[in-house]
């Protein structure tokens, strides 16, 4: 699952650490979240979606697997 | 009471404090430099974890605590370790029971063994009916 969070904080001018603040996480969970090495909990996602005044899924790219 | 999670910063600062004890109750320190040392390094944690909570603030202590991928973090470390705590006490059940031939350790380890691995049964039941 890929993420705009990157894209959105800059354009809206917020920190990292700022944007860890709106969503009472630390700021390595943003940063593992922005660089794909974590994937938020729906909960999270939706604190994050609601903090940039977003749905999920303008955030948040599904990507569907790839079944065998 | 189920302890809180500790963060990663305060578990090292434990882990520092018990290596330090460790040391310092080595046989090879003279008891009464041990007798000496040992409140200094057992008063160590304590007064670390001042230093901590004062050098960070306890809203971001709280928040490192219940933070989600912290606590995913700390979840597979221990389900990593839990897993070759199982493999060293076979490992040492083995050695203790076929090499040196000591039945009793042998025997202490695979109760141990056993022990640990009906109480995370147990607990893991009562987790999947509270969940």
């Amino acid at each position: 699952m890929t993420n705009r969070i990157a894209q959105l904080r800059k354009v809206r001018k917020i920190s990292q650490a700022e944007l860890a603040d709106g969503v009472d996480v630390t700021r390595q969970t943003i940063i593992s979240l922005e660089s794909g090495r974590y994937n938020a909990s729906l909960l999270l996602a939706h604190k994050i979606a609601k903090y940039f005044g977003l749905t999920i899924e303008e955030v948040f790219l599904f990507e569907e697997e790839e079944t065998p | 009471m189920i302890r809180r999670k500790s963060t990663l910063f305060e578990q090292g600062l434990n882990c520092i404090v018990m290596l330090v004890v460790g040391i310092v109750t080595a046989p090879v320190f003279p008891y009464p430099l041990q007798h000496r040392l040992l409140p200094f390094a057992i008063l160590g944690l304590p007064l670390v974890c001042l230093a901590d909570s004062w050098y960070r603030s306890k809203e971001n202590i709280k928040r490192a605590q219940k933070d989600e991928r912290n606590q995913m973090i700390l979840d597979k470390a221990v389900w990593y370790c839990y897993q070759v705590e199982d493999w060293i006490l076979i490992g040492l059940i083995a050695v203790f029971g076929v090499c040196f031939e000591q039945y009793e350790l042998s025997q202490l380890l695979l109760w141990i063994l056993v022990g640990r691995s009906v109480l995370t049964f147990c607990v893991r039941w009562w987790l999947s009916r509270k969940y």
